[in-house]
């Protein structure tokens, strides 16, 4: 205790600004906060919450939310006591240099800690994870959990062993010769994009008609149709088209195999990330699935019903909830002959999200063989086996709760990638905020910014006219030049009122003519407004550097810089704007009324 | 360093009379005066004796001595020469729904210097004195302040002008941490910090209240507080704003001393500007007066020669008026007038106050109260 007033009185006799912003008792309290927050989380995420929520959500779905937000209230309120203590600006005492730059710093970063308790929280919840699910002990057991989760159902509520399968990652394409219409069939018109292997094919269309026959090398005959795999790519049809469509960039040969169906064209999902297994230096993806498939292949059922039984094992040592019996589940796959596959022409939009701008596309070189997949001959007679199915498939005897162990298995990639830092920069605007409010207060009238606030919303209203009235003229659509014109104007007219009130403002100080109390509420007003305008400046940058580029598709609208999107870009423009107000305050105060 | 030994003297003479009290307040003055830490340290450690149980007079006496032997042998820099620290100029503003006019003032202010600003509520004291605070625009005229050159802005500027209101702004905290801050911001830090701040609670006699908070303390040491605060940022004018007001008489006595001998220090004369509803204590201590008359100054100063022969008498007797009139009868010229509480009586003679005393003793008149205001603004009042 006696330390700790030596320490006051260190602080007031020799830094008064840290000791006026109470910086180390802030600092303390938000250390104390983290630690506790880290410890919390640590107790808190047990087994039941691995099973059942995530790390990165378990801060704001745990109670401790609520007991961080009164622990947050209470030290600022106790602190707010103190701060208002005192205030040198107020009383005329001379400030040293960057008073108000020193005093913000020392508060945003203060409560940037207080109010980050996520940050150590999440760090509780991860080390919890981390110490439940160690790394080396748990990729076996992922590797069991994916080798046994492809035999196994799911759940309840997608009771289908199909639940299993996932499409190909590599996003064929494929047309098939339909030797009855003679013709190449497929759900789109491909084009073939000249490529190093295949000049002869440039600029064919891969849809209708008889080329075929050129394709033969590159065919491959399954379930006694011809199929034709590609890969393909968005972009336009040619130097002087305007239209896109799908180019194919490289053809996939598939093994010429009697044992290719056309619903081999599955990957099996499983559990795991990319993870170089220490056991294999494969990804787990492709261990499993190998060992899938040679098991299915070769009818190792001994060791499909080991793998269940792993499985289950696992499952149990999480007490995830489940019904499984490996017997019949092995019975169940007997009967279905592994055999539950969509058609790969079905529909699917994965193949959307992984388009390619035709500017970025680079072209393959080496196409590998995707698929080898095999089929067993074990031949189960329908009608003995389809009451089984039934049984198996419509009712609610065998799952296991899939969210539960996916829940587990998040929870393990999150602990071991730390990929949930993105809700620190939120806790950086709450610092922000509140160092920026509680330094306004420094020098500020309570009277004038209550004052500030009813003319401020008039001004808003005023201007929000202002704008529907420039919105209102020409046509509304979103593509014309209209559309751009009015955007630019927009904020050419809100830049305006804001370097009125701003101008205004520093006028004002400098000229000492205006009346105080008008004064006050400029200074409120350019003091709220001065974290947006290196912002705004160059938001309006952005928004009027767009122009229109004619091309041979009628014109594009394009802009001159990136828009700035990245919140550490826009907090340090929000504290420059800030900072640069503030030579302003000394001269402000020293007016007379 | 003459005047600085006359000065120990004269505390010396206080000690020898036996007049404790005021003989410390003025030592402490005096070891303020040399601004030597090493002085400072001996009267804190002095004050912390004089305040506590052990303290008896025979001791009080041999310590105070003790300190001024050494006292004797400082040696700083004494200022003499009495810089200008304001020039007003003319100085008026309009204000107000009835368009009240303050004005023109025209003053000087030179360090050392007491003003006493008087005059009726209402007529302007206070916005003058917030006009020469710089906290109040004034319409015309000329301010020229000559407090510190290096000034670099008006914030500055208003860091060194130390402006007192009536009412003077609740603090938070103790006492003792208030000042220390206000000491730190002005550059005093470290130890040096805790020595002149200890120093000021000593001069200002708060060293029992070092430790309380603002609602602990009455008017009179609030008002102490604030000099203490004001003269730790040693300020060169001072600007007190009805600094009597809700104190007893003891206390007005107190902080008007202390006040005048403040700017009378040695090392760090200061300009003094006090408005006051107290004439007579405002009076004792200023050395000039500043009557305020619906915004218009009136010095006393302005009264034509024939005014300056008078002896003006405020009286108030037991007897009658006609017994008065009577007892005055033998004195040329006389005048009697009577607003409802004392009588004023003037006869066109200078310092002709016994003869009036005599005249009145002579018919048996009692008198229960009596003052010369020959020379004082009271005068224009009424």
């Amino acid at each position: 205790m006696n330390k700790l007033k030596k320490i006051n009185q260190y602080l007031l006799e020799n830094h008064p600004i840290t000791w006026h912003s109470k910086f180390l008792q802030l600092l303390v309290a938000g250390i104390f906060a983290w630690i506790i927050s880290f410890i919390s989380g640590y107790l808190l995420f047990g087994l039941h919450e691995l099973k059942y929520r995530q790390t990165k959500d378990f801060y704001t779905d745990s109670s401790f939310v609520s007991f961080h937000v009164i622990y947050c209230l209470i030290i600022i309120c106790i602190w707010a006591i103190y701060y208002y203590k005192n205030n040198a600006i107020k009383s005329f005492y001379p400030l040293s240099k960057l008073y108000f730059v020193k005093l913000f710093t020392q508060l945003f970063i203060a409560f940037s800690v207080l109010f980050s308790a996520y940050y150590p929280f999440t760090h509780g919840t991860i080390s919890r994870v981390k110490n439940e699910l160690k790394i080396n002990e748990t990729e076996a057991k992922i590797a069991k959990m994916n080798l046994g989760s492809a035999f196994v159902l799911k759940n309840k509520s997608m009771y289908h062993i199909d639940n299993n399968k996932e499409v190909v990652k590599q996003n064929l394409s494929s047309i098939y010769y339909n030797d009855v219409s003679n013709i190449w069939e497929g759900e789109n018109s491909y084009y073939y994009y000249p490529n190093k292997l295949n000049e002869t094919y440039s600029g064919k269309e891969l849809f209708y008609g008889d080329f075929g026959d050129l394709h033969d090398s590159l065919s491959t005959m399954i379930d006694n149709y011809k199929y034709l795999f590609f890969k393909t790519v968005d972009k336009f049809e040619s130097s002087d088209s305007c239209e896109r469509n799908s180019f194919v960039t490289a053809f996939v040969q598939l093994p010429k195999s009697d044992e290719l169906h056309v619903y081999d064209f599955q990957n099996l999902n499983s559990y795991g990330f990319e993870y170089q297994s220490p056991y294999t230096q494969k990804s787990t993806n492709e261990f499993i699935t190998d060992q899938v498939l040679r098991w299915s292949k070769n009818h190792q059922f001994d060791s499909i019903q080991m793998a269940i039984n792993d499985f289950i094992d696992v499952c149990m040592e999480y007490k995830i909830d489940l019904r499984l019996d490996p017997r019949m589940i092995l019975k169940y796959l007997k009967m279905k002959d592994f055999h539950h596959i969509e058609s790969i022409t079905g529909q699917n939009d994965r193949n959307y999200n992984n388009r390619i701008d035709a500017d970025d596309f680079s072209y393959p070189e080496d196409y590998s063989v995707l698929m080898k997949y095999s089929n067993n001959d074990l031949v189960v007679s329908k009608d003995d086996s389809s009451a089984f199915i039934t049984a198996i498939e419509r009712q609610d005897i065998y799952f296991y709760e899939k969210d539960q162990l996916d829940n587990l298995i998040v929870n393990y990639e999150m602990s071991h990638t730390n990929r949930f830092d993105n809700g620190f920069i939120a806790m950086l605007f709450v610092g922000f905020f509140l160092a920026f409010l509680f330094v306004l207060f420094e020098f500020a009238n309570i009277v004038s910014f209550l004052i500030t606030i009813p003319i401020g919303g008039v001004l808003m209203i005023l201007v929000a006219l202002g704008l529907i009235f420039i919105n209102l003229s020409g046509n509304y659509n979103f593509d014309n030049y209209d559309y751009h014109a009015r955007e630019k104007n927009s904020i050419v007219f809100v830049f305006c009122i804001i370097l009125i009130i701003v101008g205004t403002t520093i006028y004002g100080i400098l000229s000492k003519k205006f009346n105080k109390k008008v004064l006050n509420v400029l200074v409120n007003m350019t003091y709220i407004i001065s974290p947006f305008f290196v912002n705004l400046i160059f938001g309006m940058n952005f928004i009027i550097s767009g122009h229109y580029v004619n091309s041979k598709c009628g014109g594009e609208y394009v802009y001159g810089y990136a828009y700035i999107a990245n919140p550490f870009w826009i907090l340090l423009f929000a504290v420059i704007g800030l900072f640069s107000f503030f030579p302003l305050i000394k001269k402000y105060k020293a007016l007379e009324d | 360093m003459k005047l600085f030994h006359e000065k120990l003297n004269i505390v010396s003479s206080h000690i020898h009379s036996g007049d404790y009290h005021l003989g410390f307040r003025k030592l402490v003055d005096c070891v303020l005066d040399t601004q030597d830490k090493a002085f400072y340290k001996l009267c804190i450690d002095f004050a912390d004796w004089n305040e506590s149980d052990l303290r008896n007079d025979a001791e009080f006496v041999e310590r105070a001595f003790a300190l001024i032997q050494k006292l004797e042998k400082a040696t700083f820099d004494i200022k003499l020469d009495k810089k200008p620290l304001l020039v007003a100029e003319n100085v008026s503003k309009v204000y107000g729904r009835r368009k009240f006019r303050l004005g023109d003032i025209s003053i000087s202010i030179h360090e050392g210097d007491v003003w006493g600003l008087v005059g009726e509520n209402g007529n302007g004291k206070t916005t003058l004195l917030r006009i020469l605070a710089k906290d109040l625009k004034f319409d015309q005229g000329i301010l020229h302040y000559q407090i510190d050159k290096n000034a670099s802005s008006d914030y500055d500027l208003r860091t060194k002008l130390t402006y007192i209101p009536q009412r003077t702004p609740k603090w938070y905290g103790s006492l003792k941490t208030n000042l220390k801050f206000a000491a730190t911001h002005y550059g005093i830090k470290g130890d040096e910090n805790e020595l002149i701040v200890l120093m000021m609670i000593i001069r200002f006699g708060l060293w029992k209240y070092r430790n309380h908070n603002w609602d602990e303390l009455s008017s009179g040491y609030k008002m102490r507080f604030e000099l203490a605060r004001t003269f730790l940022r040693s300020p060169k004018l001072l600007l007190l704003d009805e600094p009597l007001a809700n104190l007893d008489v003891l206390a007005q006595q107190l902080i008007l001393e202390d006040l005048k001998n403040l700017s009378q220090s040695l090392s760090n004369p200061l300009g003094i500007i006090l408005s006051s509803q107290q004439l007579f204590e405002v009076e004792k201590i200023s050395d000039k007066i500043l009557f305020l008359k619906n915004g218009a100054p009136t010095h006393l100063s302005n009264a034509n020669e024939e005014e300056e022969q008078l002896t003006v008498l405020e009286l108030d007797i037991l007897d009658s008026r006609e017994d008065l009139n009577a007892a005055l009868n033998s004195l040329a010229g006389h005048e009697i007038k009577f607003n409802g509480g004392t009588y004023l009586v003037s006869i066109p003679v200078k310092n002709g106050m016994n003869q009036i005393l005599q005249a009145l003793v002579n018919h048996n008149i009692q008198i229960r109260y009596v003052r010369d205001i020959s020379q004082s603004t009271r005068r224009l009042f009424i």
